[in-house]
């Protein structure tokens, strides 16, 4: 018997490295006006004009068909800006989802339609795209959900209710699962579909949700008889849950999956400064760094094989439960270590960005499937 | 019978205390003592037999027992006080079923014939029993046990084998639940049966655990004849009777006596090998003992809450299994992880400290002795859905 | 590539071997004393002991090559001395010194060499030194750095017989005012003790997978409550965590093993051992749980595997002494060196 996963070491083409440092000399000059705060948001600081920034130099879609506006670059190019970005705290949250989940998907199973609207303004950096899948009785199991699309005259209409969509209120498109067919009693995977909705559209009502850190970041989408046109169907008609699931690996495995609290470890060196003698203190940033290191390799390795065509899906369940595990236990060390306060201090970046991160580590192994989940995932790719 | 003429339960609790100590310091031979070689020492066979011989001589044997049956007819909360004092003083454990569960057993639910009988013979170490419920496919999942009591006139016919049955090969008998009758649910048609080891058709084979020691046999029953005035309790009411006192089982299990022996031995090695400065292991150090010290407590509010009630432990008790079996793991970890590489030596481990006094200790053995706790009684993840069950009303 | 598929090759040999050799009783025997010279012997008719050997006729085979080959030995708690004499052969390679016929051990502790030529220095634990012909290990005098080797014959008097977990034969020996029976300059890649750290996550993954893998089985066939335990999301979960360990552990021995190909200081060996102990001990705490009380028996095979787990992770330096040889360089190189040394 072998191993239910599939982990080899990968390194970096040299080619792809040849970017990192003009990505780090740009992040760098931009960071400066970036506060604790901000950074700690990660991929959920949401800046139109950074996004556009990014979208002038050829940083977003990367990898796209230069037809689409696109750069046609290798997927460890994107790789490595991606983590430039996120080991900065850059706020790329007004392109990442769409750069990371919906521009591939349109790419893979849009029409050229749909594509010639939407991927060049995504690499731009003007299109933000949120995702409409939880409800409120549909959240691990999401295959329960009941918003529906009905077929009307020239399009469909929609009504139902989706909840927790980060960044609605400021986003353009959301791409959202509903019912299509069959009822739930036909088996509830069958019968979904993907539709590119327009945010703008007559009936969406949005209403953000204030979050733990009083914020309002995520929304309830209320759907009233929304009409949309036939060239809002992506992909296939009920064939929606098959095309929402494909995407997972992706999104699982990336970098942003480990690196959400990484900017407070090189705050916190620089707060201790180079002449620590204190041993539990270097086993613990020891271990940090172990485990980045590690989480790295996995996350290479499955990009790797997704770019060969693999669908490594037990290792992206594997590599997200032990990086957002990562993500999560960062900041109570941090703030054991540095004996910081967290707190809302304008200036002082470590004890901000420890503020917020303490609020919202909770999260990382909510969003993007439960640990539970996870763990249900890999038991059932050994085999039990 | 003879009962218990002293009544130490009339004494104050401090008297009671100091007595104990004061006899403890006198009678219980210094070479027995649980160390930091031995932390968790366990006496079995004749040595573990003359020390409760001599506790019977001095009136402090069998502290649950009623008086009339010859027990000390302690509260609840001086057999807590009882437990402590001989834990301070590093007296071994001695897995003696026979006082702590078959007594009580029968003193509830045996006939008059039976305690008059066995009693006795349990306090004078005459017969030492063990307990024979698990099989081979009915470990957590007990009621599905299959060893089968079928009755022919007087006597049973017993066939089929017990498990995991802890020194059974140091027994001269054994409590079983057998299998007696059929019904819809698997809990019914078992029995509660005593038998003699001696008796013939059984065999008994010992298994070696995981730090070389003989702790637990095998017991295979082949046509044995068990006289039915054996059965204890109603015929296929066993699941009843072994229940009755499974609430108290946990609070014994529960106790943070072997974590404590594992704290002080952890303790001893960071000063040994020079750890104080090492603000992580100090750390470390300082939550495992702010962790038992907050375990004591619940320890204590439980057992009290059980004495003030004078009823029977609740569900709450397997809170107490899985605290003390986790924080020992815990503790027996450090110890190895602050060692280094003495953590891989199996046997002696001298440690030179600063004190230039060297202490010889087993550090595989402590490791090896800690691992069963999560499962045996009851495993962990089976006291946990009791707990959401029970305690939380979480439904199933 | 040619180099590639004569490793997988071998790996693929003596996985093929081991299983048909290797079985508790084998390993009982072993850990009586009475270990299986014959398949040593035949391993090193093999060959299998020589291919990371470097140099003008050796195969010269690198870390990533022979990972699986190591992993194999884990796999199969081989009771055999092959990890280490394989190193230790590629050690003598590299410092061109005779390669003694038989098996190896390796001392990962601080010697020095004196200007007498006297070695000194003690080592606690060496894995297989009572069995080795030769044991090796690095001596510094002044700025040089020595490879020296030590008959096993001339140290019996200096050995103490320790009884790891491993139960393999085991010895503590005191090298001071020894003299080697030979000695050459090394340009290693890395310390013994960071080789030997790699090594041991090597096998510490090898071994992880295999009790995972008797997890898994055993919670699908083990019944209680009418159906298979494995079918508990108690035991789901914990068996997926130790999975998620074990992809970590073979991840991270993996990268060390590239780190080491490439011939540069790096934090490989520190990351892979950190990470293979964790490894180590949670991977076995967790298969303890699954299997009850008949995981805790002598007569189950679990026990021959989580005991080399429990050495291993010690082996070579545990958890906490790796993760703070990590941190202490990491924090000495400062805040703006972290991203750049993660991503190099
Ligand atoms: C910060 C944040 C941003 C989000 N952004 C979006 C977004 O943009 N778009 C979107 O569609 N959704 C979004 N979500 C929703 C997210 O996907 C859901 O929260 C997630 O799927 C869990 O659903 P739930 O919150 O309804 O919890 P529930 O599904 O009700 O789960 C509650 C708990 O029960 C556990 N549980 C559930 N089922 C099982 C089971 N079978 N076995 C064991 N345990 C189980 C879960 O693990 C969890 O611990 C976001 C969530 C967060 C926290
Ligand atoms: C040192 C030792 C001494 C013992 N002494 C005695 C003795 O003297 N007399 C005696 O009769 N017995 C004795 N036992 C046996 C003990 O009671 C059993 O080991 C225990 O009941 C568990 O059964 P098992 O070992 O068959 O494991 P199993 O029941 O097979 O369990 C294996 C794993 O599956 C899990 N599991 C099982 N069911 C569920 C569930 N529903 N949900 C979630 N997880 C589940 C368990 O928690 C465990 O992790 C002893 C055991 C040990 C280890």
């Amino acid at each position: 018997m072998t191993a239910a996963y599939r982990f080899s070491p990968y390194a970096v083409p040299p080619q792809a490295e040849a970017l990192r440092a003009e990505v780090r000399e740009f992040v760098q000059a931009e960071a400066s006006h970036w506060s604790g705060w901000q950074i700690a948001h990660s991929w959920t600081g949401f800046d139109r004009q950074l996004s556009r920034k990014l979208g002038e130099r050829g940083w977003i879609g990367m990898t796209w068909p230069k037809r689409y506006g696109g750069h046609e670059r290798s997927a460890m190019e994107r790789y490595v800006v991606l983590e430039e970005l996120l080991a900065a705290g850059a706020p790329v949250g007004a392109h990442w989802v769409a750069d990371r989940q919906s521009g591939p998907l349109i790419l893979r199973l849009g029409s050229e339609a749909q594509k010639a609207k939407y991927l060049p303004a995504i690499c731009r950096g003007e299109a933000a795209f949120c995702i409409g899948l939880s409800e409120p009785d549909a959240g691990s199991d999401l295959a329960s959900l009941r918003s529906k699309a009905e077929r009307v005259e020239g399009g469909w209409r929609l009504n139902g209710r989706k909840i927790w969509t980060t960044y609605a209120q400021d986003c353009d498109v959301m791409i959202g699962l509903f019912r299509t067919g069959f009822s739930e009693a036909h088996g509830k995977h069958k019968g979904l579909s993907q539709f590119l909705i327009d945010l703008q559209t007559p009936g969406i009502e949005i209403n953000p949700i204030r979050d733990l850190t009083g914020e309002s970041h995520f929304n309830e989408i209320v759907f009233d008889d929304v009409l949309l046109g036939e060239d809002a169907l992506m992909g296939v008609e009920n064939d929606g849950w098959a095309q929402a699931n494909a995407e997972l690996a992706f999104e699982r495995s990336g970098p942003d999956r480990y690196l959400s609290s990484f900017p407070l470890l090189p705050l916190a060196l620089a707060q201790l400064g180079q002449a620590v003698d204190d041993p539990s203190i270097a086993r613990d940033i020891g271990a940090l760094v172990a485990e980045l290191t590690v989480l790295r390799q996995m996350s290479l390795s499955i990009q790797n094989q997704l770019e060969s065509g693999a669908t490594p899906l037990q290792e992206a369940a594997i590599t997200k439960l032990l990086g957002t595990g990562l993500e999560q236990r960062m900041p109570g060390l941090i703030a054991d270590i540095v004996e910081a306060q967290p707190l809302r201090r304008r200036g002082d970046k470590l004890s901000e960005a420890l503020a917020y991160l303490i609020q919202v580590e909770p999260s990382f192994s909510l969003r993007g499937g439960t640990n539970e989940i996870m763990k249900m995932i890999i038991a059932r790719g050994m085999g039990l | 019978m003879t009962p218990m003429t002293i009544d130490r339960d009339a004494l104050s609790d401090e008297e009671f205390r100091g007595q104990l100590r004061a006899f403890l310091a006198e009678y219980y031979p210094a070479e027995l003592k649980q160390d930091f070689y031995r932390p968790f020492r366990r006496l079995r066979g004749e040595p573990a037999n003359q020390w409760l011989r001599t506790l019977q001589q001095h009136g402090w044997r069998a502290p649950a027992w009623p008086r009339e049956h010859g027990g000390m007819g302690l509260s609840f909360r001086k057999q807590l006080i009882y437990h402590e004092e001989l834990e301070h003083a590093g007296v071994a454990r001695i897995i003696d079923l026979g006082e702590t569960q078959l007594g009580p057993t029968l003193i509830k639910l045996g006939s008059a014939a039976q305690c008059e009988h066995y009693l006795p013979r349990i306090l004078n170490c005459e017969h030492v029993w063990c307990q024979g419920y698990s099989e081979p496919n009915a470990g957590s999942d007990l009621a599905s046990l299959r060893t089968s009591a079928v009755l022919e006139g007087d006597e049973f016919v017993v066939n089929g084998q017990k498990i995991w049955t802890t020194h059974a090969n140091d027994s001269t008998h054994i409590f079983t639940l057998v299998r007696t009758g059929k019904y819809a649910k698997k809990q019914q048609g078992i029995s509660f049966l005593l038998i003699d080891l001696n008796t013939p058709g059984i065999t008994i084979r010992p298994i070696i655990n995981l730090a070389g020691e003989d702790e637990f046999c095998e017991v295979f029953f082949d046509n044995v004849r068990v006289p039915r005035d054996n059965l204890v309790g109603e015929l296929d009411q066993g699941w009843t009777v072994a229940k009755a006192l499974l609430g108290y089982e946990r609070v014994w299990i529960g106790s943070p006596a072997l974590a404590g022996k594992a704290l002080d031995l952890g303790q001893h090695l960071v000063q040994q090998l020079g750890l104080e400065s090492d603000r992580g292991v100090m750390d470390q150090l300082a939550q495992l003992q702010a962790d038992l010290h907050d375990y004591r407590l619940l320890y204590s509010r439980i057992c009290d809450a059980i004495a003030d009630s004078g009823k029977p432990p609740g569900p709450e008790v397997s809170m107490l299994k899985v605290y003390a079996s986790e924080l020992l793991h815990r503790l027996t970890e450090f110890n190895v992880s602050i060692s280094g590489e003495y953590g891989a030596v199996v046997g002696d481990v001298e440690l030179a400290g600063p004190s230039a006094e060297v202490t010889a200790t087993d550090l595989y053995w402590q490791l090896m002795m800690a691992r069963p706790v999560t499962i045996f009684a009851g495993a962990n993840e089976i006291q946990r859905d009791i707990l959401a069950k029970t305690v939380l009303g979480l439904q199933a | 590539m040619s180099e590639l598929n004569i490793a997988e090759l071998l790996a693929d040999q003596l996985e093929k071997l081991l299983a048909a050799e290797v079985s508790a009783e084998s390993l009982a025997a072993l850990e009586n004393g009475t270990g299986n010279r014959a398949l040593w012997q035949h391993i090193e008719a093999m060959g299998v002991a020589d291919v990371m050997c470097t140099g003008a006729e050796a195969a010269g085979l690198g870390w990533q090559e022979c990972a699986e080959l190591f992993r194999v030995l884990g796999r199969h708690a081989a009771p055999l001395p092959l990890a280490e004499t394989l190193l230790g052969r590629r050690l003598l390679s590299q410092a061109g010194l005779a390669i003694p016929e038989g098996p190896l051990a390796l001392v990962d502790a601080d010697i020095s060499l004196d200007d007498a030529g006297c070695l000194q220095g003690a080592a606690d634990m060496i894995s297989w030194a009572p069995w080795a012909t030769a044991i090796l290990g690095i001596a510094r005098r002044g700025a040089e750095t020595l490879l020296f080797s030590v008959a096993g014959t001339a140290v019996s008097a200096a050995a103490t017989e320790l009884h790891s977990l491993e139960r393999a034969p085991t010895a503590a020996i005191d090298f001071s005012g020894m003299t080697p029976q030979a000695q050459a300059p090394i340009a290693a890649e890395a310390s013994i003790r960071e080789q030997l750290a790699v090594v041991r996550a090597l096998l510490i993954s090898g071994a992880c997978d295999k009790v995972v893998e008797l997890a898994v089985e055993y919670a699908n066939t083990r019944k209680q409550f009418g159906k298979p335990i494995g079918k508990f999301q108690a035991l789901q979960h914990q068996l997926a965590e130790a999975s998620c360990r074990a992809a970590a552990a073979e991840m991270a021995a993996k990268y060390a093993c590239r780190e080491l190909d490439q011939k540069q200081p790096s934090t490989g060996a520190a990351v892979a051992k950190y990470t293979a102990s964790v490894a180590a001990r949670e991977v076995s705490r967790i298969a303890h749980q699954v299997f009850g009380a008949i995981g805790i028996t002598d007569e189950h095979e679990l026990h021959y595997f989580t005991r080399r787990l429990w050495q291993w992770r010690v082996d070579a330096g545990n958890e906490r002494y790796w993760s703070g040889q990590l941190g202490a360089r990491v924090l000495a190189a400062g805040s703006a060196q972290l991203w750049p040394s993660l991503t190099a």
